[in-house]
C-alpha cells in the first residue's frame, strides 16, 4: 500500500521525523562527485543550503517543461528520468539509483526541464537550488568556485560521451 | 501501521486526520487574528525592525565575502544599527522643546508667520490695500492663516505661565525668556488686543484642554506624558531584537516555509519566494538609498544656506523618511523647510550670495534643486524600473496608512503596497510557470 498523499500539514509534522543526524548527511554529500573536492568546514556551508525530500513511488519530482530551479541528490531509492509525448505515454530514458544526481543543468539557468523525473519507489534526496548556490557564491566564492567547477568537468564529460555515441552509431 | 487496515477504515483515518488538521488551522488562524489585534502596538516597530534587517542582509554576504564569520557580521551590522539608532533618538530628544521654548517658539513662529505674511502681501502699515499678489490670493489664503495664527495664540493660562517664566526664571528652574522671544509675544498680544477690539473675539478661555494639559503646575499630566513616552520606547525596543534576530535566522524561516510546503509545490514556492525576494531588495534597497540620499543632500544644503547643524540634520531626516512616499514625500519636505525658514532669524550663511535675513527664497531653490536631482539622477540610478504605483492607489495607500498607524503608517503604507503587489504577482506567474491555473 503507498503512503498517505503529502499535503502541506503530513509534511510540516513530517518534518519532526525527518530531522536526521547531520554527520549521516555530510558523508551522503561528501561522496557526491559534485561536491567531493569540498573541506569538511565548505561542506557544513553546503548542508545549510540543502533541503530534504521524501518522495512516494510513482511521484513526480519535476516536470517535462516546467522551469529548473533545483538539483536532486538521490540518497536512497531510484528515479526514473522519463520523456512524455503528447499522448502522456512515458518513455524511461533512464532510471539513476542512489548517490547520483540528476536536474543539474538547473544550477545554470531556469530554462524548462527536457524531461520528467519520477521516483520509481520510495526516495530520499537533498534538493539544491540554483539561487542558494548564487548566494553562496558571493559569501563564499572559493566553495562557489569548485561546485561550479565540477559541475562543468560533469558537463564535460557527459558531452564526451554523447559525442562518443554518436560517433559509434 | 495503517498497513494493517482495511480501506475502509483508512478512508474514516484520512477523514479524521482531515478534521483535526481543519480545527488545528482554525484555532490558529483565530489566535493569530487575537494576538495580530491585540498586539497591534507592536506591528509598526516590528516592520521596521524587519524591513531594516531586509536591507542590511545583503551586507552579511559581503562581509562573509571580506573574510567575517556570521557572528562577527552580525555583530557588526548589529552595532552600526544600535548607533544610528539611538543617535536618531538622541538628536529627538534634543529637538523636543521644554515647556519654556516651546512657548518661546510658538510665539517667535507666530510673529515670523504674522509678519512674512504682510511681508508678501504687501500689508504693512502704510499699505493696508495689499499688494497685486494679495488681490489675487489674498481671500484664499486670509483664512488658512487665520486658522494657523489661531492654533499658535498663547491662552492665558500660558500667558501667565510665560510670564513667570520671564519674569521669575530662578523660580521656575530654568534660563530666562530671551528679551527678542518676549518681545514678540508682547507684540501678539498687542496685535490680539486690536483684534478683539475690532472683531470681539474673546482670548482663549482658560478651561481650553489643551492649556490644562500644557499647564506646568500639573503634575499628573507629566507624569501620563513620561509614562506614555516610556511606553512608546519599550514599545520600539522590538525594533533592534527583531532585527538582530532576522540578521541571525540565516535562512533558517525560509527553509523552515519550504520544508513544510507539499513535494508537489515544493520547487515552486522556493522559486517564488527567491523571485520575491529579488524585486522586494531591489525595491526596499533603492527606496532606502534614494531617502538617503534625498536627506543628506537636504541636511548639506540646508547647513550650506546657514542653519543650524541640528536643525538642518533633523529637517534632512525627515524630508528624507518623507521622500519615500511618492507624490506627497516632496511636498512634506518642502513644508518642514518652509516652516523653518518662517521662523528663521540672524542666520550666517556659508554661502555668500544668500541673504541671512530671508530664507525662504533659498529654501525653496534648495527645494526644488535636491527634488530635480532626485528624479534626473537618484530615481533613474538608484530605482531603475523597479515597481510603480498609479497615483490614485498611492494617495487612497497613505491616506489609509495614516488613519490607521499614524505617520509611520502614512511611511510604510506604499512599501506595503508594494510588497503585496509584487507578492501576489509573483505568486500568479509561477503558479502558471509550473502548470498549477
Amino acid at each position: 500500500m503507498t503512503p498517505p498523499k503529502a499535503t502541506m500539514w503530513t509534511s510540516f509534522f513530517g518534518s519532526i521525523r525527518r530531522n536526521r543526524g547531520k554527520d549521516d548527511i555530510l558523508n551522503f554529500i561528501s561522496t557526491v562527485p559534485l561536491f567531493d573536492s569540498l573541506s569538511k568546514r565548505e561542506l557544513d556551508t553546503i548542508h545549510s543550503i540543502a533541503h530534504h525530500r521524501i518522495y512516494r513511488e510513482d511521484e513526480f519530482i519535476f516536470r517535462k517543461g516546467q522551469p529548473g530551479a533545483a538539483m536532486f541528490l538521490i540518497k536512497s531509492g531510484s528515479v526514473n528520468i522519463v520523456d512524455q509525448d503528447q499522448d502522456n505515454l512515458t518513455n524511461i530514458l533512464t532510471t539513476l539509483q542512489s548517490n547520483t544526481f540528476f536536474g543539474e543543468l538547473a544550477l545554470l539557468d531556469d530554462s524548462p526541464r527536457s524531461a520528467s523525473a519520477i521516483a520509481a519507489k520510495t526516495t530520499e534526496t537533498f534538493a539544491f537550488f540554483r539561487t542558494d548556490l548564487d548566494r553562496l557564491l558571493n559569501s563564499f566564492p572559493q566553495i562557489g568556485l569548485k561546485v561550479y567547477r565540477a559541475l562543468a568537468m560533469i558537463i564535460g564529460d557527459r558531452l564526451k560521451e554523447t559525442n562518443e555515441q554518436l560517433l559509434n552509431k | 501501521m495503517s498497513n494493517y487496515l482495511t480501506s475502509e477504515e483508512n478512508l474514516l483515518r484520512l477523514r479524521r486526520a482531515r478534521i483535526i488538521y481543519t480545527i488545528t488551522a482554525g484555532i490558529a488562524v483565530v489566535t493569530g487574528v487575537f494576538l495580530l489585534w491585540a498586539l497591534r502596538g507592536l506591528i509598526v516597530p516590528t516592520v521596521i525592525g524587519m524591513l531594516m534587517a531586509y536591507i542590511c542582509l545583503p551586507l552579511i554576504g559581503y562581509l562573509k565575502n571580506k573574510g567575517f564569520s556570521q557572528f562577527w557580521a552580525v555583530v557588526f551590522l548589529f552595532g552600526i544599527f544600535c548607533l544610528v539608532l539611538f543617535s536618531t533618538i538622541k538628536l529627538a530628544g534634543d529637538l523636543v522643546p521644554d515647556q519654556k521654548t516651546e512657548l518661546e517658539l510658538q510665539a517667535r513662529f507666530r510673529y515670523k508667520l504674522d509678519a512674512k505674511f504682510k511681508e508678501i502681501m504687501g500689508l504693512g502699515r502704510n499699505d493696508r490695500e495689499g499688494n497685486l499678489f494679495y488681490t489675487l490670493f489674498g481671500r484664499e489664503l486670509e483664512p488658512l492663516r487665520t486658522q494657523i495664527d489661531e492654533a499658535l495664540r498663547i491662552s492665558e493660562n500660558n500667558n501667565r505661565l510665560f510670564t513667570r517664566f520671564h519674569e521669575n526664571p530662578e523660580e521656575m528652574g530654568s534660563n530666562p525668556v530671551e528679551e527678542r522671544y518676549w518681545n514678540y509675544h508682547q507684540a501678539n498680544r498687542e496685535r490680539d488686543r486690536e483684534q478683539e477690539k475690532s472683531t470681539r473675539t474673546p482670548l482663549r478661555s482658560e478651561d481650553n484642554a489643551d492649556d490644562i494639559k500644557l499647564s506646568y503646575s500639573d503634575e499628573n499630566s507629566d507624569s501620563s506624558l513620561l509614562l506614555s513616552i516610556f511606553n512608546a520606547v519599550s514599545l520600539w525596543l522590538i525594533t533592534p531584537l527583531v532585527f538582530l534576530i532576522l540578521l541571525v535566522d540565516n535562512g533558517k524561516l525560509k527553509r523552515e516555509l519550504v520544508h513544510s510546503m507539499p513535494n508537489r509545490y515544493f520547487e515552486m514556492t522556493l522559486t517564488t519566494l527567491d523571485n520575491i525576494n529579488e524585486a522586494l531588495g531591489r525595491y526596499l534597497r533603492g527606496t532606502f538609498i534614494e531617502c538617503f540620499l534625498v536627506g543628506a543632500s537636504f541636511t548639506i544644503c540646508l547647513f550650506l544656506i546657514g542653519l543650524e547643524t541640528q536643525w538642518a540634520t533633523a529637517i534632512g531626516i525627515i524630508a528624507g523618511l518623507a521622500n519615500a512616499i511618492p507624490f506627497l514625500g516632496p511636498a512634506i519636505g518642502l513644508l518642514v523647510g518652509v516652516l523653518y525658514a518662517i521662523m528663521a532669524e540672524k542666520v550666517s550663511p556659508l554661502l555668500p550670495f544668500i541673504d541671512g535675513n530671508d530664507l525662504l527664497p533659498a529654501v525653496l531653490v534648495v527645494v526644488a534643486i535636491i527634488q530635480l536631482i532626485d528624479n534626473a539622477v537618484f530615481q533613474p540610478y538608484v530605482l531603475g524600473n523597479a515597481v510603480e504605483l498609479h497615483p490614485l492607489i498611492v494617495v487612497f495607500g497613505v491616506m489609509g496608512g495614516a488613519v490607521i498607524f499614524g505617520f509611520a503608517g502614512m511611511l510604510l503604507a506604499i512599501p506595503a503596497i508594494m510588497i503585496g503587489k509584487v507578492v501576489i504577482a509573483t505568486i500568479f506567474r509561477q503558479f502558471q510557470a509550473y502548470a498549477i491555473i
